[in-house]
């Protein structure tokens, strides 16, 4: 009775020994691994800021209209490979505030290129990928000497307007003009 | 009470600057991703209701001669010239001026020469304090109804500049600009 007490409690102490070897084999380990996790939420935003409203002195026959003002700011949660691109579009034509029927043609042009009224230039871009943000500042209004000579006086206004929206891909331009948008 | 109006006067005076101040920065908005609102700015422009035409009649070039403050040039007037149409009282055309002080060299225009203009009135002889900044728009001409005025710079180069210049021909360009202004805004 006594060998078979004396047995198992030997086999006891050496089940005992085994449990604490195995736990004891990761806690000196000079490394080791730690997850981290987090959850990022919301939409993708932004904030598009626009030139301020200008005036055009009386037979300018040339003026900048963008001048670098144009910026798209605060980007939240945008997707990587993915370009924020603001864009406007003009109408080609200032209306006389008193007879809206009288008109003052201008030519809206991007790096000495026309863009005909109705079409949309991009005139800032984001790219999430550089966190890079351009203005393109080469954007002018020219009216004509004739087009001055054939408007009667008064006041015309025109507005430039502003959109802007995120699209898929690093659409970075090579040479840094700004280009139509397909509709 | 009467304190106190004042301080409202004050506050409105504030507020308004600030909200100038945001005016002149151009309207914003947020955007999601779905967003299609748009944005406008407005361009105003204003032609008087006399209608009046004109040009700018710009001087020849100007050539500066080798030798300091010595071989200054009078740039010659700017002119305005009506083509149609006639100023009226508190109506009045300005001429202005901008130079960036650089001529580049015509066979290789990396090299460079700078250069200055002195306001005619204040020359002295080649001190700097005549001369006129770069880059800022200065007045050279006014045509009212009944009155023109004009002050053309000199134009010179210093002496140092002339020694360190490599051998060739320079040019640059002065701009010109003209805008008819009314008392009344």
């Amino acid at each position: 009775m006594k060998k078979i007490l004396s047995f198992l409690l030997t086999l006891a102490l050496l089940c005992g020994l085994g449990v604490t070897a195995f736990a004891e084999e990761d806690t000196p380990s000079t490394k080791g691994k730690q997850a981290v996790k987090a959850t990022v939420t919301g939409d993708p935003s932004w904030v598009l800021v626009i030139p301020a409203d200008q005036t055009i002195p009386y037979l300018t026959e040339e003026t900048d209209i963008v001048h670098d003002d144009c910026e798209i700011n605060n980007p939240k949660h945008i997707p990587a490979q993915s370009t924020i691109n603001a864009s406007l579009v003009h109408t080609g034509v200032f209306t006389l505030g008193a007879d809206t029927s009288k008109t003052l043609p201008f030519k809206l042009n991007a790096f000495g290129k026309e863009v005909a009224a109705g079409e949309k230039v991009i005139a800032s871009q984001y790219w999430s990928d550089t966190h890079d943000n351009q203005c393109y500042n080469e954007i002018n209004i020219v009216i004509s000497r004739s087009a001055w000579e054939g408007a009667d006086g008064g006041v015309y206004t025109t507005p430039v307007t502003y959109s802007s929206e995120l699209v898929s891909g690093i659409d970075d331009a090579a040479d840094g003009a700004p280009r139509p948008v397909e509709p | 009470m009467k304190k106190l109006i004042p301080l409202l006067l004050a506050l409105t005076l504030l507020l308004s600057l600030g909200s100038a101040a945001i005016a002149a920065e151009g309207n914003s908005h947020t955007y999601t991703d779905s967003d299609n609102t748009t944005l406008d700015q407005t361009i105003t422009t204003k032609i008087p209701d006399n209608k009046i035409l004109w040009h700018l009649e710009i001087p020849a070039e100007v050539v500066i001669s080798e030798g300091g403050v010595e071989g200054f040039q009078d740039v010659k007037n700017v002119k305005i010239v009506i083509d149609s149409g006639e100023l009226t009282d508190g109506q009045k055309i300005e001429a202005s001026m901008t130079y960036d002080g650089t001529m580049t060299m015509e066979t290789d225009d990396s090299v460079q020469l700078a250069y200055v203009l002195s306001d005619k009135t204040l020359f002295n002889g080649g001190n700097y304090d005549d001369t006129l900044e770069t880059g800022k728009a200065y007045i050279v001409g006014t045509k009212t109804k009944d009155d023109d005025t004009y002050n053309a710079p000199y134009a010179w180069v210093l002496s140092g500049e002339w020694d360190m210049a490599p051998s060739g021909s320079y040019a640059g360009t002065i701009q010109y600009t003209s805008e008819l202004v009314e008392a009344n805004g």
